[in-house]
């Protein structure tokens, strides 16, 4: 291979890197420089080869997604409240519950559910005379499995829970009180997400225009603070 | 003025401290409309778009919550295009104030409704091309929401159910 | 009776996620209760037998062609179908790394290889880095 096709073949893995270059505001242009010198080799090349993923239409938006997620990594010599790379997965729980107070009601709400969880399944053992290796068994799990779901170590998936409740004889709803209301608040979620394919009797209804348009326009309410 | 009128204020994370008591009452949406509010989804609700609203009494009671947001749904390929929505992810009333006042005309239910419909025509306004729809879920054997919402023009969509909650979705078409 | 007591099994591994992974889940889950759900599956990780194919009630498999594995969690959160947590053990650190958050129904293509492995380059470079070992020395 000649020196000018080699080059060449440089060039033309760098053009998705230049125009982003080209895009970014002058003060985030120079951080990145500036990230960009104090990496070894090897992340340089990576993070070209990352803006060519990010950049090549033929792949997925996912893919081009995670590519241009790498290059944060790739970026962020010591990015961690913890003064290290990455973040630990339990600590990071605890650290961000005390910062967002929506997380830290997330968190109470989980931990009360499979507390309540663990009660219950305790129980119902109890009064039917299971031990944790005859569940496991039932339900195709190891005997530590139930071990730590008693120990409140172990979320169970909902297939385990219902796997669980088949075994024990009881409705899952026994075993999980709250499990109807997450499934609402997922379907609510869900519900609100942008980009969805409608399904056809969706459209059907969306393009149906024999409904006469509402005559109701609604009312204003006061603010208190006025 | 009537005793019983609301006044609606936009929702802020930091309104969730005065929402310790509040509560929708024990049934299931109830349990998932309070969790909604005090929790995180209002938040994430929020970051897509929604505009929420607590509801005070002239007490300055919170009476309840609702909210509104666009989205963008597609149309069935091979069409594949954008259809711009509203919907109302989520509304609740503290079980205190449910079924009041008594009198219908300051019905608390209703002022929220009429005060969301309003919010939509703002919404739809405010967009280059209007907004024809406005939509929400509801579960199936929600009977007090389905009433009110029929009371205001909402009709079920046959054949759609969502989630595992099996919920369905009714339909508005926003007046002109 | 004896079989029920409840003796606590031993931590294996510590388990860390890179940045990109947290920056994956937030663009798979754009919802902080799914997050928050989803990382108490991941978190079942710090028991794992090295090579074992599930963890507690979570299923693991290797990756072919990468010395990678994925746990796959099949709950949605509103979401889709579940979800894939790709990761590495770090054997002689004791430290289980979280790379990637997919879809269930995201295929691992060889892009998506690439990138498993610039992300491990980065942690295998870094992982040493602190503020009071700014050069990694080990
Ligand atoms: C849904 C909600 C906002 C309605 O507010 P409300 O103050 O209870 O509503 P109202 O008392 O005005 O009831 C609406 C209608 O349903 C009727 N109704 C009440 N309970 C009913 C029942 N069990 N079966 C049939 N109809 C019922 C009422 O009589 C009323 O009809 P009317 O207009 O003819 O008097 C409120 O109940 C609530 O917050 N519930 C919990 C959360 C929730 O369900 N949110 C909606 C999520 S989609």
């Amino acid at each position: 291979m000649s020196t000018s096709e080699t080059s060449n073949e440089a060039i033309s893995h760098a053009i998705p890197f230049l125009r982003f270059l080209i895009s970014m505001p002058p003060r985030a242009l120079e951080e990145f420089c500036h990230a960009l010198m104090e990496c070894s080799g090897q992340i340089r090349a990576d993070v070209l080869q990352m803006f060519e993923i990010a950049e090549d239409e033929s792949l997925s938006v996912d893919e081009r997604g995670h590519a241009l997620r790498t290059i944060v990594d790739q970026l962020h010599l010591i990015p961690d409240d913890e003064g290290r790379f990455g973040m630990d997965l339990a600590r990071s729980e605890e650290l961000a519950a005390s910062n967002f107070p929506a997380l830290a009601y997330q968190v109470g709400r989980m931990n009360l559910q499979e507390s309540e969880f663990a009660d219950r399944l305790r129980h119902l053992m109890k009064t039917k005379h299971i031990t944790q290796k005859e569940l496991a068994a039932r339900i195709d799990c190891t005997q530590p499995a139930i071990s730590q779901m008693l120990n409140r170590k172990c979320r169970p998936q909902r297939k385990t829970l219902n796997k669980i409740a088949t075994a024990l004889a009881v409705d899952v709803r026994e075993l999980w009180p709250d499990l109807e209301v997450s499934e609402y608040l997922d379907s609510v979620a869900e519900f609100q997400q942008d980009d969805r394919i409608m399904t056809e009797p969706e459209a059907v209804a969306l393009r149906d225009t024999s409904q006469p348009r509402s005559k109701l326009k609604g009312q204003p309410l006061p603010s208190r603070k006025k | 003025m009537s005793k019983h009128q609301l006044s609606a204020d936009l929702f802020t994370e930091a309104d969730q401290q005065q929402l310790a008591s509040f509560s929708c009452g024990d049934t299931v949406v109830g349990r998932a409309c309070t969790e909604w509010i005090r929790g995180s989804d209002v938040l994430d609700s929020m970051q897509r778009g929604s505009g929420v609203w607590l509801y005070r009494n002239s007490d300055d009671e919170i009476v309840g919550f609702g909210s509104l947001g666009p989205i963008r749904w597609r149309w069935p390929l091979p069409d594949g295009d954008y259809a711009k929505l509203a919907i109302i992810p989520m509304l609740g009333i503290d079980e205190r104030f449910q079924g009041q006042p008594p009198g219908k005309e300051w019905r608390y239910s209703r002022q929220i409704m009429n005060h969301l419909i309003y919010e939509a025509h703002v919404f739809s306004a405010m967009q280059k091309k209007p907004v024809e729809w406005l939509l929400l879920l509801v579960h199936p054997e929600n009977k007090p929401a389905i009433k009110l919402y029929e009371e205001f023009d909402f009709v079920m969509i046959p054949d759609v159910r969502r989630g595992a909650a099996n919920s369905c979705v009714m339909k508005h078409r926003l007046a002109e | 009776m004896e079989e029920n007591q409840e003796t606590e099994l031993p931590v294996r591994w510590s388990v860390r996620i890179s940045l990109s992974a947290f920056r994956d889940a937030h663009a798979v889950i754009p919802r902080l209760a799914g997050r928050a759900r989803l990382r108490r599956q991941a978190w079942k990780l710090q028991w794992w037998n090295s090579g074992d194919a599930e963890v507690l009630d979570v299923q693991c498999r290797p990756i072919p062609g990468v010395p990678m594995w994925e746990v796959l969690v099949e709950e949605g959160y509103g979401f889709g179908h579940g979800f894939r947590v790709v990761f590495v053990p770090l054997e002689p650190d004791g430290t289980i790394w979280v790379l990637c958050i997919m879809k269930m129904g995201e295929p691992v293509t060889e892009a998506m290889k690439m990138i498993f492995q610039a992300r491990l380059n980065a942690i295998v470079e870094r992982k040493d880095v602190s503020m009071e070992n700014p050069f990694g020395v080990t």
